[in-house]
């Protein structure tokens, strides 16, 4: 049903609007012309003729558009024909196939081969002349260091024995005294975050029994000495 | 970039590998790891002063202007 033949109506009272299609760009749409701009008012002598031939080209190029919409058609029934006749999971198969060769391939392949430009940076450190200036020592040096923070070879106090250190330093790498040598082990597992050596300690009664017997003839003496002061007090 | 943590300080990697190492040496009370963050800190120190001369000759004003205004590790510190 053309728009044209349509009856137009007010959607408020029901009554129909005159509305003049001719006027109206969006009532001529199934002219097959799209919006049609208003048409501008004529010269007097002109239009006659321009609308003669207007009208007789059109009735001349009916019979060719009809003959070109009718092969479009027929190709078309021919091309679903076709479709319909193949599976559509070997459509899909085909595309996936044609979309692997055309497009995904080049695309994995140069980043397989240019993976973080491995191959232009190699190239760039083989460089002889440039190679050591560009900070890689400086890099290295980092690396070291990070390494002996972590993992130290040493502890400072053999560095300094090591190195000579003056007397007054060497306090630090000095052996320590027999009486301090179970409370030292002691402290320095408990000051450790390492359980497993913690319970180590808890549990090290040899340890325990040299700190009590290194400690215990100065407890003895200055118990005496003690004994002894209140003795004399009390002469 | 000079937003997020570059508006505090120039170097903000270098300035956590820094408190990492002195950390480190705090929480296990190693003087050798005191020692060695040291180096690690001159190292950084060093490697930096490097790259922001590569990066003055690359961005010119822009980046002389932006080291004016920010510290290199610590912020109002250093």
């Amino acid at each position: 049903m053309r728009r044209s033949q349509r009856s137009v109506k007010c959607s408020s009272s029901g009554e129909p609007l005159n509305i003049d299609p001719s006027s109206n760009p969006f009532l001529s749409l199934d002219k097959g012309d799209g919006p049609v701009a208003p048409s501008k008012p004529e010269a007097p002598g002109e239009p006659k003729q321009v609308a003669g031939k207007s009208a007789a080209s059109k009735s001349a190029d009916e019979p060719a558009e009809q003959g070109k919409a009718e092969d479009v058609n027929a190709d078309a029934e021919e091309i679903v024909d076709a479709e319909a006749a193949s599976s559509p999971l070997d459509q899909v198969k085909e595309y996936a196939e044609e979309f692997k060769q055309t497009v995904a391939m080049p695309i994995f392949a140069h980043r397989l081969k240019e993976t973080f430009a491995a191959d232009e940076l190699l190239d760039e450190l083989k460089e002889k002349p440039h190679l050591g200036r560009r900070g890689e020592l400086i890099l290295l040096g980092q690396l070291l260091v990070s390494l002996l923070v972590v993992c130290p070879p040493m502890q400072l106090k053999g560095l300094l024995h090591l190195a000579g250190a003056p007397p007054s330093l060497r306090v630090l790498s000095a052996p320590h005294s027999p009486s301090d040598a179970g409370s030292r082990l002691l402290l320095t597992a408990h000051s450790r975050t390492d359980v497993r050596s913690r319970r180590r300690a808890r549990y090290d009664f040899g340890a325990l029994h040299e700190c009590v017997r290194r400690v215990q003839p100065r407890t003895q003496f200055y118990a005496s000495t003690h004994a002894a002061q209140r003795g004399r007090v009390r002469d | 970039m000079t937003d997020g943590m570059f508006q505090y300080m120039r170097h903000p990697v270098y300035c956590g590998f820094i408190l990492l190492a002195f950390g480190f040496a705090a929480v296990t009370r190693s003087e050798t790891r005191g020692l060695m963050s040291l180096l690690l800190f001159a190292i950084l120190d060093f490697k930096s002063r490097r790259e922001e001369v590569a990066m003055e000759e690359r961005f010119g004003e822009d980046y002389a202007e932006y080291a004016g205004s920010v510290h290199r590790f610590f912020p109002r510190i250093y």
